[in-house]
């Protein structure tokens, strides 16, 4: 068995926790995280995690088809706007 | 009269057999293609062109019926181009791109939340730029989880957002 397997997926703890929290309330309210790190999980399906670039926190709303991805994956850090010689 | 949507311009001619540079803007360049004819405004009017080739590899070349020559080319430089706006509500992928300027409102308390400035692509979603009214700029996804109703003769938007997300 490779040892990534035995392990588990990484989920940072207190998000984790955060998840559990209002998957269990009614309400739906943002998470905010800096866990860019941490890998979307089944249970996060349906929430919106406000996930840090650095700058600012990305709301991502989390679908079926982003689980096994990161959650870093779906909140660029960089945005480019061009060069300024192809500018017209 | 039906509707126009300015989709790009033609640029300059290419070659001696009436081909056109053209600059398509990119969200409506799988409409563009699909669409066969392209309008031009000539002092008020649309007129029609069919179009009967595109080549280049970004698909910038076209070659347009009854446009066989340079000088006949050279007359349509600078015109703007168009396209019906029946043919680009097929383009789903950047349907939400038209959604600038709409008005957003909240579903539970009917209240006005702002206007979308921008609507930007991001990985897996679309992310809506919402000029509130205190200033800031609120990021709005775009998913269906969270759109109630889009009225788009009114250029409205109703949205039913989770709690914190204007906030952040």
């Amino acid at each position: 068995m490779a040892r990534s397997i035995k392990k588990g997926p990484y989920v940072f703890h207190k998000l984790l926790d955060k998840v559990e929290k209002v998957q269990a309330s009614a309400k739906k309210s943002v998470i905010k995280t800096w866990s860019r790190s941490s890998m979307i999980i089944p249970g996060m399906v349906g929430l919106t995690i406000a996930v840090h670039n650095g700058k600012t926190f990305i709301p991502v709303y989390v679908t079926e088809n982003m689980v096994g991805h990161k959650l870093g994956e779906f909140a660029p850090t960089r945005s480019f706007k061009g060069h300024s010689g192809n500018r017209k | 009269m039906e509707q126009m949507v300015q989709v790009g311009s033609i640029r300059k001619p290419h070659g001696l057999k009436g081909e056109l540079k053209v600059h398509i803007e990119e969200r409506y360049h799988t409409a563009f293609l699909a669409s066969g004819v392209v309008f031009t405004e000539q002092s008020g009017q649309y007129l029609p062109y069919f179009i009967v080739a595109v080549k280049g590899e970004t698909g910038d070349i076209v070659q347009l019926e009854e446009v066989s020559s340079r000088e006949a080319a050279e007359d349509l430089v600078g015109k703007r181009l168009y396209l019906r706006e029946t043919e680009l509500t097929v383009v789903e992928d950047h349907l939400y791109e038209t959604w600038m300027g709409f008005e957003v409102r909240d579903s539970t308390t009917g209240t006005l939340i702002g206007t979308i400035s921008r609507v930007v692509e991001y990985p897996q979603q679309w992310m809506a730029f919402v000029a509130t009214g205190s200033g800031k700029e609120a990021m709005v996804p775009l998913v269906e989880a969270f759109i109630v109703s889009v009225q788009v003769p009114e250029k409205r938007i109703t949205l039913e957002l989770p709690e914190g997300l204007l906030d952040l």
